[in-house]
């Protein structure tokens, strides 16, 4: 791991100005993607990890406003680069795919020439190539009868089918890192693992990394090298997934944990997480934004600054880890 | 009084069949009208208190299948005994005046969308109430009250409208409207509950399934549970009904199925579902391609045929036979990956 990461994102704060106040969103977030890398981001709503993301990919909304970090992308400072650079970026090094797909998609563009806009934009093909690489696209992402489809709508096609679509959009110009936001929310579980296993297929094959956002447990667990855990706009835990669900550190990862049903177990097994998240329009948020829900507060949690123990691959933050 | 050793089922459907016509066609076509088999011949049980986990994927026929035995819709054909009574052949417009309307309640998948915005939380409990129990007045504000008491929706937020009110809280507001017109009857109680946790966080799902096992003792429900999720179902179901293509291809206890499937459709749900915690190894059965078409199906081949990765040359000759794999479990299928006796089949 002397290499430096493919992505780094250092101290980074974001909030959002709204009619009601100020909603600090997240809060000196930090972690770090290694090439060819699968990282998990996890955590319920509201956590911030869909901001994260869009901060990644410099989406976030006007109201948005970053106050601090870094985020640097195969060496480039994105919050510095241009408009024009992060364009030649988005789709070529970085792509993301979004939760619901058929929202992703042009509905009134046929999905051939969708795929084939991104290889005129970002490659240097003609058209008439540009359709052929779609078709062959739209084959590699396991749809049947590819020269066909690639002339069908969005609204002629499965959710599953739209989200290959999406996969053969992102992953047309062989991107260095994948976004993939919540991708199987919404399909069929038979379809989710298909489409998990095309991504992690494709990803292996072109030794791609990749951010997986989700709020499935098992969806981390099993696709995932590594995994950070999100809770109100703060990282709590990021830890190689085996280690993390073998033995959680951050209280809120443990509880997070317990009341995930899994096979085995009863409605009697798993416990709620008492309380719920803080309002981030708040201004005197506590260090630990947990605090006010964890069964191991002392007077110390309330102390500045939020300490953050790193040791042996993995960093909690947290005053009295387990 | 002496109890029954065993107490009749709370619902019972038997041949339950639902078809609907495809395309108009002119009076003096020649050909018959194509027929879309949404539900095709299922028969199940849900006995007295008992939590029965519906899964399939979409389109499979579950949500046909629930408005059914609701009585939303009329079977085409087939027979739903209800506390002892053929409910199927009444029309659904006649049933909504029913004693037993009250009595089969559903609570919706999406409790935003499924809750009128302009109606406050109380608006939302009292529409049932007025409707199917005929109070007003201070007996209706009566069962508000009790409704919203038992779901734990504390009497200051039944002035909220729905966009007011958090995830979890909507939730209470789609059990409490559902629950609320069948609180004092006497009888069978059935509620079909439809994703009803599919839109919220695990730690607010931990919490409205709890609440929903403590209504069931509570009021003497029995659940016909409609999940994508099959940890929740396997969590908290008694028994499960598999269903594929408007037939229910596999059922028995929920435990026994999961951990041993018979039928390969089940054995590639259930090795879709990944583990919180656990990573699998071993290789997973995977589903390539979509269900065939439910227009017309061909009454002589499995409807798994061809998508089945066990299929033979018999699966599409002729259709599955009903095999018990163990207590209280059936499978519709050829070559079921299990024995009579629970072994692993070749």
């Amino acid at each position: 791991m002397s290499q430096p990461p493919l992505l780094a994102i250092e101290d980074l704060s974001v909030e959002f100005r709204t009619r009601s106040g100020t909603v600090r969103a997240l809060e000196s977030v930090s972690f770090a993607i290694a090439r060819g890398e699968t990282l998990g981001v996890v955590g319920e709503s509201g956590s911030g990890k869909s901001v994260t993301a869009y901060a990644v990919m410099r989406l976030l909304d006007p109201a948005a406003r970053i106050t601090s970090g870094r985020i640097v992308f195969g060496g480039l400072d994105m919050l510095a680069a241009s408009e024009a650079t992060l364009a030649e970026i988005r789709g070529r090094e970085l792509s993301m795919i979004f939760q619901n797909p058929r929202a992703a998609l042009n509905p009134i563009r046929r999905v051939g020439d969708q795929i084939a806009d991104v290889l005129l934009r970002h490659a240097t093909v003609g058209s008439a190539e540009a359709q052929r690489r779609a078709v062959a696209l739209l084959a590699e992402v396991g749809i049947p009868d590819p020269a066909r489809r690639a002339r069908a709508y969005p609204f002629e096609l499965s959710g599953g089918m739209c989200q290959r679509i999406g996969i053969a959009i992102a992953l047309a110009c062989r991107p260095a890192l994948l976004i993939a936001d919540e991708p199987t929310t919404g399909l069929d579980v038979t379809t989710q693992a298909t489409i998990m296993d095309l991504v992690a297929e494709l990803g292996r094959a072109r030794g791609m990394a990749a951010m997986l956002i989700t709020h499935d447990l098992g969806l981390a667990t099993e696709r995932c090298d590594r995994v950070v855990v999100m809770h109100a706009g703060h990282v709590v835990e990021d830890a190689p997934t085996r280690a993390l669900f073998a033995a959680p550190r951050h209280p809120y990862t443990a509880r997070l944990f317990a009341a995930t049903p899994r096979p085995g177990l009863t409605l009697a097994d798993l416990s709620t997480i008492p309380g719920t998240l803080p309002d981030l329009r708040r201004d005197d948020l506590p260090p630990c934004r947990f605090a006010a829900r964890c069964d191991r507060r002392t007077e110390a949690c309330d102390l500045p600054p939020l300490p953050r123990h790193a040791e042996a691959g993995r960093v909690v933050a947290c005053r009295h880890p387990l | 009084m002496t109890l029954p050793a065993l107490p009749p089922p709370v619902l019972e459907a038997r041949g339950l069949s639902k078809r609907y016509p495809i395309g108009g066609r002119g009076l003096f076509a020649r050909r018959p009208v194509p027929l879309l088999h949404a539900v095709d011949r299922v028969s199940l049980t849900v006995g007295a208190g008992e939590t029965v986990g519906l899964v399939g994927e979409s389109g499979c026929g579950k949500t046909t299948l629930t408005r059914l035995l609701a009585r939303l819709i009329d079977p085409t054909e087939g027979m739903i005994r209800f506390g002892g009574e053929d409910i199927a052949a009444i029309p659904a417009a006649r049933f909504a005046t029913h004693p037993a309307r009250a009595s089969i309640q559903m609570v919706l998948q999406d409790a935003d969308g499924s809750i009128n915005p302009r109606f406050t939380a109380a608006d939302a409990i009292a529409a049932p109430l007025r409707r199917l129990r005929r109070l007003s007045g201070a007996a209706l504000k009566d069962g508000i009250a009790r409704a919203a008491e038992a779901c734990g929706l504390p009497p200051a937020l039944l002035s909220r409208f729905p966009h007011q009110l958090s995830g979890g809280q909507k939730a209470r507001v789609g059990i409490a409207r559902a629950i609320a017109p069948l609180m004092e009857t006497k009888g069978p109680k059935l509620l079909i509950l439809d994703e009803p946790t599919s839109a919220l966080d695990v730690s607010v799902q931990v919490v409205i399934l709890a609440l929903l096992a403590e209504l069931k003792a509570r009021l003497g429900m029995s659940y016909l549970f409609v999940s994508h999720d099959l940890n929740v179902v396997r969590l908290i179901c008694d028994r499960v009904l598999v269903m594929y293509l408007g037939r229910i291809v596999e059922e028995g206890p929920a435990e026994a199925v999961f951990r041993a499937p018979a039928h390969p459709y089940t054995r590639a749900l259930v090795d879709s579902v990944a583990v919180p915690g656990a990573p699998g190894d071993g290789p997973r059965l995977r589903l390539a391609g979509d269900p065939k078409s439910p227009i017309d199906p061909d009454p002589n081949v499995c409807r798994f045929h061809g998508r089945c990765p066990r299929g033979e040359a018999l699966c599409g000759q002729a259709a599955p036979p009903a095999f018990a794999p163990g207590a209280g479990r059936r499978a519709l299928c050829h070559k079921p990956l299990i024995d009579a006796l629970g072994r692993e089949a070749a």
